[in-house]
This record gives structure tokens, sequence and C-alpha cells, in this order.
């Protein structure tokens, strides 16, 4: 119902917009059409869809002095509204980027096929659009699903808060999710985009309307980033229970923090560079028109000053994880604990001064080479604390390798991979050659996917119990985990190779001798697609016939565990009370939080 | 107002006045990337460069505007919060006046300037998207001071129950903060 | 609030903002006067854009709120 009344909002906000430019081209003497109605009308559609989805109910009232409507709706309904419930928000989140990540996986699915062959298969423009598409919607997911879904269910149980610090604003972060996917699939139908996700300039300011459609739903994605980060940083600053200071957090909750800061500050960069794509479109200005005394290179400046942050958003929060699970399937206190937690800083700090090492090649200026070589290595330190943390918390602990964990250590094998390939990349003399290769895609892919995407994994099984009540099938999550990281190397260590060898990125043809390669890359991506539906199939079946789980399945310290799982809608029977450390395994009397001795009335959380 | 995420969040009004505050600062050093994206945009193309057609004296005279609104805003937050409903609507109506008075004087500028350097230039591009992003969120200060002044007519908002009024101030004071440098930027330096 | 207080409290903090916004318009004035005699404007209007901005981060949005509790 909600939903329906959001669409109709979206429709009469998108005639309005509409009509209001047309209006002013027909009084102007100008012809009617061109991308201004349409980036208006999408504009206003996306007001329109939010207020007709909750937003006026609950919160617009208010500005006008009325008194704003909050149900708080129960059964399965309460997935499909505008819910504050952070719990409720973050199953929206994870449930939407599992689906775009499927989506995105069949793009990849495609674009595999099409590079088993040398010859170009399926035809240039649809291989961009498609490569394209594949890249934005990994981003996102990357983006979102980690902060989104788990942080946005779990950060306020880790520190026994009842709900975000803003919890209206989170709702309005996931809503502003749909309008973003119906743009970005739209925009096929006109005309599509094929510049990539990083839609550099020239190109992006003379291809084919799509593009317009692209910018538009980037920066209503980034709007819903910057959001999130805030109500994020806040909820951790304001919202912990008595007791949880800053250095008793979860490592997770750390994780979130220092990907926050980052969103909210440098999505702005991003959201900057596409509007002035979009003004060179439509309003003519002369930014990145090079005959117009403007500069492509500035293009890249601004989106790589947020594009380079933007991966510690994607990978901070999977390191979180990955030590979550490490400690705990260890059984021993996170060791450095300090340590990680001032890596998670200084890359935040250093992740601002890195981003033209994308641009070694782009014809910048080459005193500019050397700073941000040098720059871009120091992150190796940060980033080995952080591994120094994991390592050292694996170290003669007993290892209770259950799906979690299994993932959580294959992390540490893929980053570290995808960490050491980056040196050639960061180094100037390597990277000539290597730009724009299957090298550097073989390199974020196992960053990104080899990081975080089975951090994700870890996640999702890891807290499958607390968040549904139920406990997947353990033998199949099992398979998963060594079935994906198997086929993972078959894919991706391959391309290493092919990219030295100069296979080019983003393009569906090439040379002969590099067809080997390809085969087995692909044969190997179709293997690591299908474990996919296998992981589906477990995770779905489980949720509705699974066993029943348990409050704390895993015997775990922190604070999720201690309440009921699913927890109970506001989180907690009564405020817990910190007294130590998160960790506290094989310390004897030590605990996290005091045990609750008199069984208090429910609702007394006052 | 602010009785729904109390509700929700369980905090007590004063804690509840603080997170408020804590988020709106973090928006505001959000904007405040946005604002330095565009702004370094214009030093990367241009330099100091600076187009000769430029109205300086008109400048000048919007940022002064400008400065004035924000006493009054200072003032209607202050009255607020004192429980003077006369001085805050008086104040509050002032800055509006003030802030459409700007976008005035925005308008006059543009009309000038699209003869010299219209946005097919490179000046042009940085001036008018710079000066464009401001007088939009000059707008929507506008518009959610127009808001408040609606709103608090039946006196609602005093001592006990100015946040609305503090943090709509406060986006006021940052969209001044923001032309301080601005205004510099794009009728100053050379 | 003890309510004779308020009123010297209003009255102390609306001087203050009167003040401040004389030193702001000061400050503007020099830095169009600098603009127009000046070389080397980049430096001299950042120096002199800061204190502006200071002033109204400091006396007009209070941002010492943000670590500290309120005065009143």
């Amino acid at each position: 119902m909600a939903i329906l009344k959001g669409i109709a909002g979206a429709v009469a906000g998108y005639a309005l917009g509409f009509a209001v430019v047309a209006a002013a081209q027909l009084a102007m003497g100008n012809p009617v059409g061109g991308a201004v109605p349409v980036v208006i009308g999408s504009v206003f559609a996306t007001v329109g869809w939010l207020l007709g989805v909750g937003l006026w109910r609950a919160w617009a009232r208010e500005w006008f002095g009325l008194e704003p409507r909050l149900d708080v709706p129960t059964g399965p309904g309460r997935y499909f509204r505008f819910n504050t419930d952070h719990k409720v928000i973050g199953v929206q989140y994870l449930v939407t980027f599992v689906i775009v990540f499927g989506l995105a996986g069949l793009l990849a699915m495609v674009i595999r096929w099409e590079l088993i062959t040398p010859a170009a298969d399926l035809g240039g423009d649809a291989y961009n659009q498609v490569m394209s598409l594949h890249g934005i919607l990994m981003v996102a997911v990357a983006v979102a699903a980690v902060l989104g879904g788990l942080g946005n269910y779990c950060v306020p149980l880790m520190i026994g808060a009842r709900d975000m610090a803003f919890p209206r604003l989170n709702a309005l972060s996931y809503w502003l999710i749909p309008p973003v996917a119906v743009l970005l699939l739209t925009a096929p139908f006109v005309g599509g985009w094929d510049s990539g996700w990083t839609a550099y300039p020239p190109l992006s300011v003379v291809n084919a309307g799509g593009q317009v459609l692209f910018v538009v739903a980037i920066v209503i994605f980034g709007l819903s980033s910057i959001l999130g980060g805030l109500n994020a940083i806040a909820t951790i600053l304001r919202m912990r229970a008595p007791g949880m200071t800053l250095m008793r957090m979860p490592i997770f909750v750390w994780s979130v923090l220092a990907a926050s800061i980052i969103s909210l500050l440098f999505t702005q960069f991003f959201a900057a560079s596409l509007i002035l794509v979009l003004l060179d479109r439509v309003a003519g200005t002369t930014f990145f028109e090079a005959a117009g005394g403007g500069n492509p290179l500035l293009y890249q400046h601004l989106f790589w000053f947020y594009s380079h942050p933007a991966v510690y958003v994607m990978i901070l929060p999977g390191f979180g994880i990955t030590l979550e699970v490490l400690t705990h399937f260890s059984r021993k206190p996170l060791f450095a604990y300090k340590g990680a937690v001032a890596g998670f800083l200084g890359i935040v700090v250093l992740s601002g001064i890195v981003w033209a090492h994308h641009m070694f090649t782009s014809g910048m200026a080459h005193f500019m080479n050397i700073p941000f070589m040098a720059l871009t290595e120091l992150i190796s330190i940060p980033t080995g604390l952080v591994f120094l943390s994991a390592l050292g918390t694996i170290w003669r602990g007993r290892l209770w390798l259950r799906t979690p964990m299994l993932f959580a250590l294959a992390v540490l094998f893929n980053f570290a991979i995808g960490g050491v390939t980056g040196i050639y990349l960061a180094d100037v003399a390597t990277d000539i050659h290597l730009q724009d290769t299957y090298f550097v895609v073989a390199h974020f892919h196992y960053t990104i996917v080899g990081g975080e995407i089975f951090a994700l994994m870890a996640g999702i099984y890891y807290w499958y119990p607390k968040i549904t009540g139920r406990m997947y099938r353990e033998g199949l999550g099992r398979l998963h985990a060594v079935w994906m990281f198997l086929a993972f190397q078959l894919v991706f260590l391959p391309l290493f190779v092919a990219g030295i060898h100069g296979m080019n990125r983003r393009i569906n043809e090439y040379v002969e001798p590099l067809r080997g390669y390809n085969v087995f890359a692909s044969v190997a991506a179709f293997v690591l697609g299908a474990v996919f539906l296998i992981a589906l199939g477990n995770l779905v079946w489980s949720w509705a016939r699974g066993r029943v789980a348990e409050a704390n399945p895993w015997r775990a310290t922190t604070l999720e565990w201690t309440t009921s799982s699913p927890p109970p809608p506001h989180n907690f029977e009564q405020t817990p009370e910190v007294v130590g450390d998160p960790y506290p395994y094989g310390e004897p009397g030590a605990v996290h939080v005091r045990p609750v001795t008199v069984p208090t009335i429910a609702g007394g959380s006052e | 107002m602010a009785a729904v995420t109390e509700h929700l969040t369980h905090e007590h009004p004063a804690e509840r006045l603080r997170t408020n505050r804590l988020g709106l600062w973090l928006f505001i050093a959000s904007e405040s990337f946005l604002f330095a994206a565009l702004i370094s945009a214009r030093y990367y193309l241009l330099g100091t460069e600076r187009s000769e057609h430029l109205n300086q004296a008109l400048g000048f005279a919007i940022s002064l505007v400008l400065l004035t609104s924000s006493l009054f805003a200072y003032r209607a937050e202050t009255a607020a919060r004192f429980g003077d409903q006369r001085g805050f609507r008086r104040a509050t109506a002032t800055t509006i006046a003030l802030g459409l008075l700007f976008m005035v004087g925005v308008v006059l500028e543009w009309r000038e300037g699209l003869a010299f350097f219209p946005p097919s230039t490179l000046y042009g591009s940085a001036f008018f998207t710079l000066v464009g992003f401001h007088a939009f969120h000059v707008f929507t200060g506008v518009v959610a001071l127009a808001l408040l002044l609606f709103v608090g007519r039946d006196g609602r908002f005093g001592p006990e129950n100015h946040w609305p009024v503090e943090g709509v101030v406060k986006y006021w004071h940052f969209v001044d903060v923001a032309w301080v440098f601005i205004f510099p930027t794009l009728y100053l330096v050379k | 609030m003890a309510k004779p207080e308020t009123v010297q409290g209003r009255r102390s903090a609306m001087a203050l903002g009167t003040a401040v916004f004389v030193a702001l318009i000061v400050l503007d004035a020099i830095e169009f006067v600098v603009a127009q005699v000046a070389g080397q404007l980049l430096l001299w209007m950042t120096l002199l854009a800061i204190p502006q901005a200071a002033l109204i981060l400091w006396f007009y949005m209070h941002i010492r709120q943000l670590w500290r509790e309120e005065a009143h």
C-alpha cells in the first residue's frame, strides 16, 4: 500500500517536474524537450516517491506543524513500508542488495561469455553497456550492502542502543535506493551509457542520453550514502550503552565508524564531479570541454578524490567483520585491538591523499607521480596493522572452522594477494605498463570481492541466526565457502597473467594468444556463479524451515548475542551495562556485559 | 517536534538536543566538502584569473546583505531561546527578507554576467555553477525559515523547544560561511 | 532558568550578536579594500576570510556546544 502511494507520488512528481520545465521552455521560446525536463522530472519523481512511501506521514507533516503519524507495523508487511526500526531497515538493505548482487553477477556471466572467444560476439556497444552496468551495480553493492545492511542491523545491537540516532533519516536513506535502481535500469531504453562506472569525460559529455539518468541516479545514491554515514557516526558517538567506552566497542563498530567518516565527507566529490558533467551536457558549461578552455583531467581529480576513498568504504567494514569473526572463532581476545583501531583511522586519513595514483598515465603533471606513489604505499602500514591484528588473533587460537570462520580466513588469503599486487599498481614504473589491463581488474576483484564480499558472506552467515532466528545448514554453508574460495582463485589468478601480457580491460576483443587464459577464467566464472544458487537456496530455505536458533549459538561475548534471536522491537529488555572489553575469552572472571540478575517486567527499560 | 525521535530512541530531551546538533554538524561538514570541490575546480581550471567585467561593488553589496541576514538569524534564535515570540517573528521575517534581497542581487548579477561571461566560457562555467549552487542553498534556507515562521505562529518555539529554530539558523549561518569563501574566490582574487 | 536572569542573558546575547556583526562587516570591508589595492590576493583573501568564518562558527553557530554543555 505504501509502495503504491510511493509510485503514485513518483508519477505525479515526474509529471509536475516535466511540466514546470516544459512551461519554462515554452515561455522562453525554446523547443520543449531535451534532457532538462527529464532531469528535473526525475528529481521531482524521487521527492514524490519519498513523500508517498511514508516520508510525508512519518516526518514531513512535522515541518508544517502537523502531528506526524508513526505506526509500528508487524508481520512481513513491515518490510515493505517506511519503517524506522534499524533491524527492518538492515534486512531491507540486505535483501535489496543481494538481489542487485545477483543481477550484476548475471551481467558478469555475460561478460565472461563474450570473452570466451577473441572475436566480438556481443557487439561493442552492447558489451560496453553490460560492462558499465555490471560495474556500477557492483560498486553500489560494495558501498551499501555491508554498511547499510549489516551495519544498520548490528551496530545499534552491538553498542546497546535501542535504534539508530536518527531512525527516520535511516528509513529515508533506504527508500532513496529504489529510484536509483529504476533510473539505472531504465537507462538502457534511452540509449544506455557506455562510459564504464567511472564516467570519464569527454565521452560522458557526448554519449547517449542514458548517461543523464546515470548521473541523476548516482547523485541520489550518493545522498543516501552520505545520510547513512551521518547516521552511523551520530549513532556510534551518541547512542552507546552505559559503560560502552569507545575502546570497549566491538571492532566491527570501529570499522563502520571509519568507513562512515569517508562516505559522509568524500561522497560529495563524486556528486560534484557528476553534476559538472551534467551541467556540461545540459547547461552549456565548459568544465571538461578542451575547446572551451576546460580540462577533462579535472573530472578525474574530483572523481578519484571520492572514488579512491570509496574502496575503503567498501573494505573497512569488511576488515571489521573479518576481525570480529576471527576473534570469536579463535576463542581469543582480539590481538592488538588498539593497533587495528589505529589502522582503520590511519586508512581514513591516508585515503584522502592518494587519489592520483589512478592517473599516472592520464597526462597530469609528472611532478605529482612520485609523491602519490609514496603516499599510496604508506597505506600498507595501517593495513599491515589490521593484518597484524588478524594474524595475532588466530595465532595459537582454538580455531572453530564453521562457515563464517572459513570465509574470514579466505579474506586474509585473498586480501594478501590483492594487497601485494596493488604495490605494482602504485609504483609508477610498473603501473605505466599495467594501467587499464586485466591485472588491474584482477587486483581490485581480489581486494573488493576477495576481501569485502567474502567478509559480507562471513557476516551474513555469522549473524544469520540473530537476524532470522533460525540456523542455516552448516554443511551447505561450508560447501559454499570452500567452493567459492577455490572457484574465485581460478577465475582471477589467470587474469593477472593475461593482464601482464597486455589484455585490455573494458574491451570485448583480444588477440588470439590470450584465448587460453580467457577460456579458463570464463569456465571458472560459471562455476563460481553456480555456487550462489546453492547459497541462496540454503539461506532462503533455512529462513522458512531451518532449525530454530538460540539467542547465542556461537557462545560469543558481544552485546548482540545477549538478546533474543531475532531481537525484540527495542533490542533489549533492559538497558545493558558494559563493564569490560568486548572479547574476554580465556580471562577468568572477565565479562563484557554485566549479567542481568533480576528479571524485569517487559517495557521497564526506562 | 522531536518527540517522535525521542520516543524511538528513548533519549532524554537534553541528550536528544545534543544528538541533533551533532547530526547537523556532520551534515554541515559534508556540505562543506561539496563547496570545497567546486571552489577547487575553479582554481584548478582558472588559477586566480577572473573576468574583468565582474561587478565587484554588487558582489560586495550582496555580501553585506548576507552577513546582515546572519545577524538577524542569530537574533531570531536568541529570541526563541528566551521565549520572546514577537522578537522571534520579527527577526525571522527580516532574515527571510534579506535572503530574498540577496537572491535579487544574484539575479541582477546574472543578467549582467550572462552578457559578458556566459556559461560557455570557462570563467562563466565556474561563476554560474558556484553562485548557482550557493543560491540554491540560500533558497532552501529561505523556504525553511518561512516554514519556521508559519509553524511558530502559535508560539510553540520557546526555551523548551528551540531545536527547529536553532537547526535552521545554524544551516543559514553555514550558507553564510560558504559565501565568505565564495565571494573572494569569484569576485576578489586575482 | 531564573526569570530575572533571562532578561539580562538575552540582552547580553543580543549585544554579543551585534558586536560580532560589526566585526564581520569591518573584516569584509577590509577584504574588499585590500582586493582593490594589494597583490598576492589569494593569500590575503584567505587570511581575511578565515577570521570571518571563525567568528560565525564560534559565536553564531556555537560550535563549542559540540564538546561542551550549554552554558545557561
